[in-house]
């Protein structure tokens, strides 16, 4: 019977490990969390309700698991590789450099949202769960779910758009011809 | 309408609303640029945001990742002491499985699988068969890291009756996929043994109707040919062979009967 779980849940590993990406920025702090949360729900299956949806029962594990998480480290920052934006390089390698700063500095921004606000994001819009679903998952209600979301979302821009690139600055600043 | 809430906006960026309040709220876009800046917003944190995080989705699962789900606590059978005996144990047909999403064949342990030379598909290098032939292609496709039939072997799953060798396809694309035997697993799920021949080679595997009528292929692997065209793709008398256990290993029951077999076809297998 527990093979059968595990089967069973080897075939949402994928998203497991997206939704984990997405919270912790990084694919190998990402797998961590995936194993963890593995492991907790392995050795709780007696709890696990008939009728529940497996992936969104560990979902919720998963989500647990990152909360001890944030609280286990006081200093976020840790998470984020700080090389990713410290990387000039040369104008070959400017398109791999720019995907990656976008990749690192979305990160970062989610970085800056509090533990609810991140899981919130990782579950609708990685996920690509329906508020409803999220709601059921976190056992919160659905409006508290929409607006928790609405505002992580426009920290979230606001942060982008605080932080313009310094590529199109450089550009910026190389157009600007003597002054009339 | 009045003011339009962030969260009704965002809802539309994801495709939330209901179809009378998503025309209403199109209209007032229509109207008012400062309400288009606002939606904006949560268009960029949508879509966009979830394709940034999208490599999981689009590579195997890490194999570390994978064994430590399926075995982790578990005792496994000693692969060497049973290949010895040309026997299999679970502990093999568990490295057959794994191999499967994984990119290295483990030619040692695969060679002493049974009295054929078997050669184990990595799911993941759907391009390490792509090296060599072109054929499988046909016959599979990879889908969230796991591999599911179509074409041909997707219709013979669906509608041909165990024993009876069905040739599909034209020319150098033909196969002739036999169904060997039609049963339940422990999770009720229909599932079916199957042999495949065609210019690609011989495969022998087990694959599993999901709810959606997708047949996900649980272990697939190359068998050495007949010896001569018109053989059976199984001689028959073969035992021991990887896909027997791992048949063995997940049937729940015994293997249907032809008349059960028969008409769960006729009824799109809805039992």
């Amino acid at each position: 019977m527990t093979d059968d779980i595990r089967r069973r849940i080897v075939e949402f590993l994928p998203r497991l490990r997206r939704f984990a990406y997405a919270l912790t920025g990084d694919l190998d702090r990402g797998d961590d969390l995936v194993q963890e949360t593995c492991a907790r729900a392995l050795s709780r299956l007696d709890q696990l309700q008939p009728g529940t949806r497996l992936d969104s029962w560990m979902f919720r594990i998963a989500q647990t698991q990152w909360f001890d998480r944030i609280r286990a480290q006081k200093v976020r920052n840790e998470i984020f590789d700080m090389d990713l934006t410290q990387n000039i390089a040369g104008d070959d390698g400017r398109r791999v450099t720019e995907s990656r700063l976008t990749l690192s500095k979305v990160s970062e921004g989610i970085s800056q949202l509090s533990a609810d606000q991140q899981v919130l994001l990782a579950l609708i819009v990685v996920d690509g769960r329906s508020y409803k679903e999220a709601a059921d998952i976190l056992d919160i209600p659905i409006g508290t779910v929409m607006s928790r979301l609405a505002r992580a979302r426009l920290s979230l821009f606001q942060f982008m758009e605080d932080d313009a690139p310094d590529t199109s600055t450089k550009k910026a600043r190389s157009r600007r011809g003597p002054s009339k | 309408m009045a003011h339009l809430s962030d969260e009704t906006l965002m809802a539309y960026a994801d495709g939330q609303l209901d179809a009378g309040t998503r025309k209403e709220v199109e209209t007032a876009l229509a109207a008012d640029p400062e309400l288009r800046k606002r939606l904006e917003k949560f268009v960029a944190t949508g879509a966009p945001l979830a394709a940034l995080f999208d490599k999981p989705m689009k590579e195997p699962v890490p194999a570390d990742l994978l064994r430590y789900v399926l075995e982790e606590t578990k005792a496994r059978n000693a692969p060497s002491s049973s290949s010895e005996q040309g026997q299999t144990g679970f502990g093999d047909v568990l490295d057959a499985f794994i191999d499967l999403f994984t990119r290295t064949p483990r030619w040692a342990t695969l060679m002493a699988y049974s009295i054929f030379p078997i050669v184990i598909i990595a799911a993941s290098a759907f391009w390490y068969f792509y090296r060599g032939d072109n054929g499988m292609q046909d016959l599979i496709a990879l889908h969230q890291g796991q591999i599911f039939a179509r074409g041909p072997l997707k219709r013979a799953l669906e509608t041909a009756p165990s024993g009876e060798a069905v040739t599909l396809g034209h020319g150098d694309t033909a196969y002739t996929i036999e169904t060997v035997l039609t049963f339940r697993n422990r999770r009720q799920s229909f599932c079916r043994q199957y042999d495949v021949s065609g210019q690609a080679g011989n495969y022998a595997g087990v694959a599993c109707r999901s709810d959606n009528g997708e047949w996900r292929l649980e272990i697939h692997l190359a068998v050495a040919p007949p010896s001569k065209p018109g053989d059976r793709i199984r001689p028959a008398g073969q035992t021991g062979s990887a896909v027997e256990d791992a048949v063995n290993n997940v049937i729940e029951g015994d293997a249907m009967g032809q008349e059960d077999e028969k008409a769960l076809i006729r009824n799109s297998w809805c039992p």
